[in-house]
């Protein structure tokens, strides 16, 4: 086996391997590792437009 | 088998949610993996006449690498490790029936095991190993869909394995 052929089957095994991992398990993106989603203070209470002052 | 060893490791991944996809499809080609550089190095020739692949791909070294590999993921628990082990030992099973050569016991064993297709033609080869895909995508599918893994991504790991398949063609 030549040096480009074991790079060629390292190849074909890291990428498909990669791809389907980065599918299956995508990294979390900044507002999933966030506390909560925008526009919540807290778990539970949504602060609304206009509502106050 | 090729698409079928990725295959085999989503199908465990269904299975055992804790374990990291990435190291069940690492796991699913370790013997391929250490069979390179051996290739590479002439430790295990490549050549039909001297073809020689035990230090990689026999039953009892493989069980060695899967024992190898799981452990460095023991801190992950026993259900994880256990699936990598099982995802090593996955590729035994499906070399096993179609191999370039009988897969040994052990390193230079007298003893070779087979299922005797290793001269069935290159068409039926592919058809053999769809088959050994589609019921692994099936397992996978059934375990994601379990496990509420978003249908687009199911969908997504489906295309990928059938298309590699297809590429191999």
């Amino acid at each position: 086996m030549t040096s480009h052929d074991a790079i060629v089957q390292l190849l074909l095994i890291a990428i498909p391997v990669l791809l389907l991992a980065l599918i299956d398990e995508p990294c979390p993106g900044p507002l999933e590792n966030a506390s909560g989603p925008a526009g919540h203070d807290e778990p539970g209470r949504v602060r609304r437009a206009g509502a106050e002052g | 088998m090729y698409a079928a060893h990725l295959a085999a490791g989503m199908a465990i991944k269904g299975r055992a949610p804790r374990a990291p996809t990435w190291a069940l499809l690492t796991g699913a080609f370790v013997p391929d993996i250490l069979w390179i550089p051996l290739a590479w190095l002439g430790v295990e020739p490549t050549a039909r006449a001297v073809f020689f692949d035990d230090w990689s791909h026999s039953l009892a070294t493989t069980i060695v690498w899967a024992t190898l590999f799981a452990a460095i993921f023991w801190k992950r628990g026993a259900a994880a490790a256990g699936a990598l082990w099982l995802a090593v030992c996955s590729h035994f099973l499906l070399d096993l029936p179609i191999h370039p050569k009988a897969l040994a016991l052990y390193p230079h064993s007298a003893v070779h095991l087979s299922l005797g297709l290793g001269n069935v033609d290159r068409a039926t080869y592919w058809w053999v190993q769809l088959g050994v895909v589609a019921a692994l995508g099936l397992v996978y599918v059934h375990g994601a869909l379990r496990n509420r893994v978003p249908a687009r991504r199911i969908a997504a790991v489906c295309l990928i394995l059938a298309s590699l398949h297809l590429l191999m063609r």
